[in-house]
């Protein structure tokens, strides 16, 4: 049995938290809903409604492609800015969403700050060292994207606190970057394994490297370890073995324990497949 | 009569009632709904059953609708949600006696098999072509992608997308419609 009694359209950010952090009430925030709607919490009594907070943008100015949180995924796949982004894999990722009806509603905020590890968006953006902009309490904060996640910061997104725009730094714009998601079905929004690569590269060299991964884990991660390998050299068959080897041993508890020894199998590869790729582009 | 209070853009229920004010098929609408309920839900009480309920959880694509203009999941919506909004349901796009030229174009192909998908699509089929009237076919099938059909093998679909195309192209536009 539903509590909610309230229902609101604030027009103003600072509305929308002031409505989020109401005294005596338990407020839920709706962005597309698709997730929110059927995770409604029964004690919750006021659904506080995004759509009017102007939060679907597209902005590229010389320091960051900033996509505002209630950008829908259809949306986001008629940027011209986003098609190109990082070989494109901003567009690909959204692409994939499930279904078509779901690119209609869903929204990129909703998509980082509703915990599920099969989320596309977590992994790749976390690649890109995207920032997260949150309104709180009459203030913004940006803070790295993996934040978002902290026991600290993830109980108040959307009952307190509003993830309001991504920033993801120009430095990412031409980065040779792969998207790579392994599921039975294509449209299937559960998968086994996303692996996001992103490189740098400069006469024949891997200047850098991002290898980033979902839904084999219950909360996207970086492999650090695996990263430094590939810096400063030229990559071929068995330093990409090496880097994956390396991520793949460093994986921590998985999303499905009970398909461990091929999960961790599956990513070696993903990965392995994902560094190579990325470094032929 | 539950009271509508519209202070700071909210909507209060009354009586554990919302009332619910939207553009239906053209129509100015108002309904009562209760706290927690669907669109689906509240579609299918007010006798619109043309929206069904399959899966329930956003994965089968059978209560499509279309509301502002793109494809919504109504099953995933609290029928609040619709309040100042304009939806669409099959029943707002032809009848029997005078049937939409995608519906038209669905009965051509053969595409119509159970039919418990078909509304879903032919909504589905008219977001799409109201943005991209001459669709490729893999942009028909990305633009379907979200309804199942137990049926077929989305065949039959892919071609009344493409009969509609056509026939559309042919016709004066109807405001709406």
């Amino acid at each position: 049995m539903h509590k909610l009694d309230r229902y609101c359209l604030p027009s103003t950010l600072k509305e929308a938290v002031a409505e989020l952090n109401a005294p005596g009430r338990k407020a839920v925030l709706f962005g597309g809903g698709t997730l929110a709607v059927k995770t409604l919490p029964p004690s919750a009594d006021t659904a506080v409604d995004s759509r009017l907070l102007k939060l679907n943008y597209v902005k590229t100015d010389s320091k960051y492609l900033t996509i505002g949180a209630g950008t829908t995924f259809t949306e986001l796949l008629e940027k011209p800015a986003v098609k190109t982004w990082a070989s494109g894999i901003l567009h690909q990722a959204a692409f994939a969403i499930s279904s078509r009806m779901v690119r209609d509603m869903g929204t990129l905020g909703g998509n980082l700050v509703r915990p599920y590890p099969y989320n596309h968006f977590p992994c790749l953006l976390l690649a890109l060292d995207a920032q997260a902009v949150v309104a709180f309490k009459g203030k913004t904060q940006t803070v790295p994207l993996a934040e978002l996640w902290s026991p600290k910061l993830m109980p108040l997104l959307g009952t307190k606190a509003i993830l309001t725009e991504v920033k993801i730094p120009a430095s990412s714009k031409n980065l040779s970057a792969i998207f790579e998601k392994f599921s039975k079905t294509e449209s299937m929004w559960e998968s086994y394994a996303i692996v996001t690569v992103a490189m740098e590269k400069k006469a024949g060299v891997c200047r850098s490297a991002a290898i980033a991964l979902g839904s084999a884990v219950p909360t996207a991660m970086r492999f650090p370890k695996a990263e430094a390998l590939l810096a400063g050299k030229t990559i071929d068959e068995t330093l990409a073995e090496q880097a994956a080897a390396q991520a793949a041993a460093a994986l921590p508890k998985l999303t499905q324990p009970e398909k461990a020894d091929y999960v961790r199998g599956l990513v070696q590869v993903l990965v392995r497949r994902a560094i190579l790729q990325a470094f032929a582009k | 009569m539950p009271k509508t209070v519209k202070k700071s853009n909210a909507i209060t229920a009354s009586n554990g009632l919302f009332t619910v004010n939207f553009e239906l098929n053209g129509v100015k609408t108002e309904l009562l709904t209760k706290p927690g309920e669907t669109l689906l839900d509240l579609l299918r009480r007010s006798g619109l059953r043309g929206t069904k309920k399959g899966c329930d959880t956003g994965d089968c694509g059978s209560c499509t609708i279309i509301l502002d203009g793109k494809t919504a999941l109504s099953c995933l919506m609290l029928a609040v949600q619709a309040n100042g909004r304009k939806v669409t349901t099959i029943e707002g796009l032809g009848s029997p006696a005078e049937p939409h030229p995608i519906q038209t174009a669905f009965v051509q192909a053969g595409a119509v098999q159970c039919g418990f998908c078909i509304p879903g699509m032919i909504l589905a089929t008219k977001a799409l072509l109201d943005k991209n009237p001459s669709p490729t076919e893999p942009e028909i099938r990305h633009a379907l992608d979200g309804n199942l059909c137990r049926c077929t093998g989305y065949v039959k679909q892919v071609e009344a997308v493409q009969i509609a195309a056509q026939a559309l192209k042919k016709q004066p536009k109807k405001k709406g419609k």
